[in-house]
Parts: C-alpha cells; sequence; structure tokens
C-alpha cells in the first residue's frame, strides 16, 4: 500500500514537470530520461527471505560479510573482493582469493533490484548468491560444516543466531559433526558429508541457508545514490553539453538502451555480444540445468517463498541455444568506478569498451545481439563522458 | 512482481500525464495461417520491456475448437535474430478458446514476433503476431 502511494506520487510529479518542459531534451527523449530515473525504481522485494528486512539480520549479515574467519586461511571475507572503497567491487580483471578465478567481481550497489545474480545467472536469490563464494575454492573455500560450527561455537554470533532461529543443533549435535565436508567440496568432503545422518545434514543445511539470508540482508541494504542524470531531467544545466551530447547518443544512435534499459541500466536478461568462448566460458547457456535443479533456489525447501510465486525460475527459457554465449547485461550504474569491464575483465576501460561496440557492429558473420552502429571519436568522447555521469 | 506492476503503471501514468491520453489495453487481431482459426491478443497495456506482460489469447473459428487443442508459444526479433527472453506459456482458463498467457517478457524494444503454435490430432496450425513498440 506504501508504495502505491509513493509510486503514484512520484508519477504526479514527474508527470506534472513533464509537460512544462522548455529544455534540451525532445518529449521523447524526457520519456526515456524518465524511464532511466532511480525515482521510477520501486522497493526491492526478496519472498524467498523471510529476513531480507530485519535489521537484526542485516547488521549480522554486515559482521559475516567483512569476517575472514569464514575462509580456508582466515584471510579472506566476502569484502575481500567486494571493497566498499570500489562500489564493492575490486579493481582487477578477475577475481583472486585462494586461487585466481575466472570472471570479474561486480560492484553490488543496487544489486538487489536484479532478477538473476551472478555474470551467467546462475543464482536467482541474493541469499543462495552469497552461499556459493563461501564454499567456491578459489574465494573462502570453506564448508558448510566447518561455517556451522564457526557460527554456533563463537558466542557472539550463536547468541544472535539463537535470536533469530529456532532449531539449531545443540552443541552435543555440533560437536558430533565431521571437520569438513560438503555436497559440494572434494572427494573427502563430499564422503563426510555422506557419512552423516540425513537429519544432521538437514540441519546444517538449514542453518547455511540461513546465513545466507542474514548476508543477504545486508547486501540488499546497499543502496545505489541519485547520480546527475536522476537531477538533470528538470535541471539540464547539471550536464554539460558533451554529456547532453552522449546522453543523446545512448538513447539514439548508438543504441545502447536496446539492453542498458530502465532505472538500472539493465534489461536484466542475457544477451550475446560476442564475448563468449567456445568450450571455454558460453555463459548462460552453461547454467540453466543447474538453476533449476539447485537445492537452494526460490522453489526449493529452503525458500520462503510459495512455489508458484518463483515466477523468473518458472518462466526459465529451456532453450540453450538461444543463450548460448549469453551473460547478463550489467547495471551501468556506477561504472566509472568499476573497472575492468566485462564478465572476464578483459576490457581494462571505458574506451576499450566502446572500441569493441563500434568493431563487433562491423563484423561481417555476426552472430550476436549487438545493433550496427557507427561513432566518430567525437561522438565516442561524448558517449564516454555520459557513461562518467551514471 | 506486484511491485514491477505497479513502477509499470506509474510509467503509464507518466506518459499519460503528458499526453492526456488514459492507459488502455492493447490489442491485436490475426488469422491463423491455414484461415481456419481467428484470433485477438489482449493485454493489460502495451508492450513494455523487462516485465511480465499480462495477455491473454481468445481464439474462435467457424467450426467447433478440437477438444484436444493445446498451444505453445514461441516468439523473438527477426532483426536481431533471438528468441524470447522467456518461456512463456498459454494456460486454458476454462472459457472456450481463451488462453492465458503466462511468463511472457520482451527484452528490447523493436520489432517482435510472437507465434503460437496449435496443436491438436485434426493437425496443426500457427498463429503468428507482428508487431513494433
Ligand atoms: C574472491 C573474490 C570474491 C569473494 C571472496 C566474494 N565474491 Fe562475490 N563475486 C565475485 C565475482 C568474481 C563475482 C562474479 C562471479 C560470476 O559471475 O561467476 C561475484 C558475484 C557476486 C554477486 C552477484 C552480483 C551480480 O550482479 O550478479 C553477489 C551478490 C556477491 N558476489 C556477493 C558476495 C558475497 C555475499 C560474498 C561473501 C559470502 C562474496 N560475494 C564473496 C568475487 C568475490
Ligand atoms: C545487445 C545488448 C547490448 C547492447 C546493445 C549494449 N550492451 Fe553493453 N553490455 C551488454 C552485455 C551482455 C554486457 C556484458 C558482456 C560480458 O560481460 O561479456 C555489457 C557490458 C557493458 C559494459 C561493461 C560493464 C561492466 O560492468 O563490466 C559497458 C560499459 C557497456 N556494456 C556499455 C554499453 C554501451 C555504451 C552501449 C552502446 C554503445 C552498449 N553497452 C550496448 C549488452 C549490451
Amino acid at each position: 500500500m506504501r508504495t502505491t502511494a509513493y509510486l503514484l506520487g512520484i508519477a504526479l510529479v514527474l508527470g506534472m514537470s513533464a509537460c512544462n518542459d522548455g529544455s534540451v531534451w525532445t518529449a521523447q527523449e524526457r520519456a526515456t530520461l524518465q524511464s532511466l530515473n532511480l525515482a521510477t525504481l520501486p522497493a526491492a522485494h526478496d519472498p524467498s527471505n523471510r529476513f531480507a528486512d530485519n535489521p537484526q539480520a542485516a547488521a549480522l549479515g554486515k559482521q559475516l560479510f567483512f569476517d575472514p574467519r569464514l575462509s580456508r586461511n582466515g584471510q579472506v571475507a566476502c569484502a575481500t573482493c567486494h571493497r566498499p572503497e570500489h562500489a564493492f567491487s575490486d579493481g582487477k580483471p578477475v577475481a583472486e582469493a585462494l586461487a585466481k578465478g575466472t570472471r570479474n567481481t561486480p560492484s553490488l550497489l543496487g544489486v538487489a533490484h536484479n532478477d538473476w545474480f551472478f555474470w551467467d545467472g546462475r543464482k536467482d536469490s541474493l541469499w543462495s548468491q552469497a552461499l556459493a563464494p563461501l564454499e567456491n575454492p578459489a574465494e573462502h573455500g570453506f564448508t558448510r560444516v566447518e561455517i556451522v560450527r564457526l557460527l554456533l561455537e563463537d558466542t557472539a554470533y550463536a547468541s544472535q543466531y539463537h535470536a533469530l532461529l529456532t532449531d539449531l543443533p545443540t552443541p552435543e549435535t555440533v560437536a558430533t559433526l565431521p571437520t569438513s565436508a560438503s555436497p559440494s567440496g572434494t572427494l573427502e568432503q563430499l564422503q563426510a558429508w555422506k557419512s552423516m545422518p540425513p537429519a544432521a545434514r538437514e540441519q546444517v543445511d538449514q542453518v547455511f541457508a540461513a546465513t545466507g539470508k542474514f548476508i543477504a540482508a545486508y547486501v540488499s541494504s546497499l543502496a545505489l545514490a541519485p547520480n546527475r542524470l536522476d537531477t538533470a531531467i528538470n535541471n539540464s544545466s547539471a550536464l554539460t553539453p558533451s554529456e547532453i551530447a552522449g546522453a543523446r547518443l545512448f538513447m539514439g544512435k548508438a543504441q545502447c538502451i536496446l539492453c542498458h534499459s530502465g532505472a538500472m541500466l539493465t534489461n536484466q536478461t542475457f544477451q550475446n555480444i560476442g564475448t563468449g568462448m567456445l568450450g571455454k566460458d558460453s555463459g548462460r547457456a552453461t547454467v540453466l540445468d543447474s538453476v533449476r535443479n539447485d537445492r537452494f533456489n526460490c522453489q526449493g525447501k529452503y525458500s520462503d517463498a510459495a512455489p508458484e510465486t518463483c515466477t523468473e525460475l518458472q518462466f526459465l527459457t529451456r532453450n540453450r541455444h538461444s543463450v548460448a554465449g549469453a551473460f547478463k547485461v550489467p547495471s551501468l550504474r556506477n561504472v566509472a568506478q568499476t573497472a575492468p569491464y566485462f564478465h572476464d575483465g578483459r576490457m581494462a576501460t571505458l574506451d576499450a569498451v566502446i572500441d569493441y561496440y563500434v568493431q563487433a557492429a562491423q563484423q561481417a558473420n555476426k552472430d550476436h545481439d549487438l545493433p550496427r552502429i557507427e561513432l566518430s571519436d567525437a561522438e565516442k568522447r561524448d558517449l564516454i563522458a555520459f557513461l562518467k555521469v551514471l | 512482481m506486484l511491485t514491477k506492476w505497479l513502477t509499470f503503471s506509474t510509467l503509464s501514468l507518466l506518459l499519460a500525464g503528458c499526453s492526456g491520453n488514459a492507459a488502455t489495453t492493447w490489442q491485436q487481431h490475426q488469422v491463423s495461417s491455414s484461415g481456419l482459426y481467428q484470433a485477438t491478443l489482449t493485454c493489460a497495456t502495451a508492450p513494455t520491456v523487462a516485465i511480465f506482460q499480462e495477455c491473454a489469447l481468445q481464439l474462435s473459428s467457424e467450426q467447433a475448437l478440437p477438444p484436444d487443442l493445446s498451444l505453445t508459444v514461441d516468439g523473438g526479433m527477426p532483426a536481431h535474430g533471438h528468441g524470447l527472453p522467456t518461456a512463456p506459456q498459454a494456460v486454458p482458463t476454462g472459457k472456450v478458446g481463451e488462453y492465458r498467457i503466462d511468463g511472457l517478457k520482451y527484452s528490447m524494444v523493436g520489432e517482435w514476433v510472437l507465434g503460437f503454435w496449435l496443436h491438436s490430432a485434426a493437425g496443426q496450425d500457427k498463429i503468428v503476431f507482428r508487431f513494433t513498440f
């Protein structure tokens, strides 16, 4: 209800101001700019996480996010790669912790507004996403059993867990758990996992999933601040002539808006722009099955959502071929702070990204979704000036 | 979902705010390839990007509709060579010839094709809508 009133309020305010312009924008440009405005972004909502809006859970999640003890060598936290001073990215081409990864670290500001997580969208919620790096051998390299033991044996964490959860394993049960065990670990860890009684595995998964939900409650609080474009609608002097020219190119001739649309500057889908590598990384196509079978997905038993409300998962495409080489269209908010670019960080600068778009579009036998565009050097400079506004 | 829908109404209101037109439903008519079926596609609003669309398809024919008729949905953007971003379904509503279209989304503005394959023991047919937004 509150959201309704709020949105209607915005509609009225924007609607009225839209009618008396006399500014540099045409009516059509204004309408498009409005669709990019942060004010049109609805509050993020994750019915699969009952702790998503719980301040106590978010406070606990923040401690977990910054705690390097949740790792094999005691030195890797989420914040090792998602660094607050880099808009929660890391400035490296690909992430590096226990080992060198294969993907670039994305910013987490506003991430709760996404439909899918990771460059290939192999996770459908923030809480399910948070579980992955904890057990990734190149990242935290831990196992869920070690995590559960650490959290329930640490007095400060244990008291917070008891305040938020019921049915936690007793200290006696915790004492009987193997040292290190996970269904997605090494062969040894997998065997240890299988040797556990089903009830114990179930309890561990419950605490593990809840840990993801606490972390997600914090991550989803990382909000976007309005950028200069958000204010430029009613005050065109907020932008320089070059930035205004860049905005026009973005919405028009350069056709960036085809994919980078809406207040997050992404259409939330997976698009092939020719950056996939056959046999090495074909993006979205490789994860369609794993998303469906993920025990921590929106329709799974650890989710707090009614299965029939998991619409993204329910209507997930089954056509692998159509998404071969496709990666998630990333948000372009704060893009100036999140170099290097693309899923594998192959582009060091925004100049290189724009050059790529212009060159890729010229390819004779193109097998990607990009429109053909041509830009002069001056236009490229304007477009980059605009990207820096975002 | 609900919030997304609200934003979307907000946008429609915005546009309406300037042009003076109230948002209305969006309709397309088409005849099947064989000429046997007439179809009307009705959506709560004109197509928009990245939001689940609320649409229904009404079929009619000179003859009675085959009792075992089932529909599958397909589509894409011919100019960009890609399909629909999701896998929508046509679900019978219980009213004769009426199907609710669930899970339909568009990923960008431009020219789209939205096709319905009609399967029954009597044979295959298809209805193809083409539109640009
Ligand atoms: C070693 C560096 C590293 C660590 C540690 C790490 N991440 Fe990430 N994070 C990445 C990389 C790289 C990706 C993209 C991976 C991919 O797409 O395959 C990513 C993706 C994400 C995403 C998805 C963002 C999007 O837009 O899709 C979220 C959310 C996230 N991480 C949160 C976390 C949380 C929470 C933790 C701690 C539990 C964490 N990360 C630990 C490097 C790291
Ligand atoms: C057909 C859809 C599409 C169009 C059109 C498009 N992009 Fe992208 N964009 C993507 C996808 C997909 C990625 C991620 C590719 C990858 O990671 O391999 C991306 C990535 C980017 C990135 C890197 C962001 C990051 O965090 O790594 C920038 C910057 C960017 N696009 C800017 C633009 C500009 C400027 C235009 C217009 C000239 C444009 N895009 C047109 C789909 C598109």
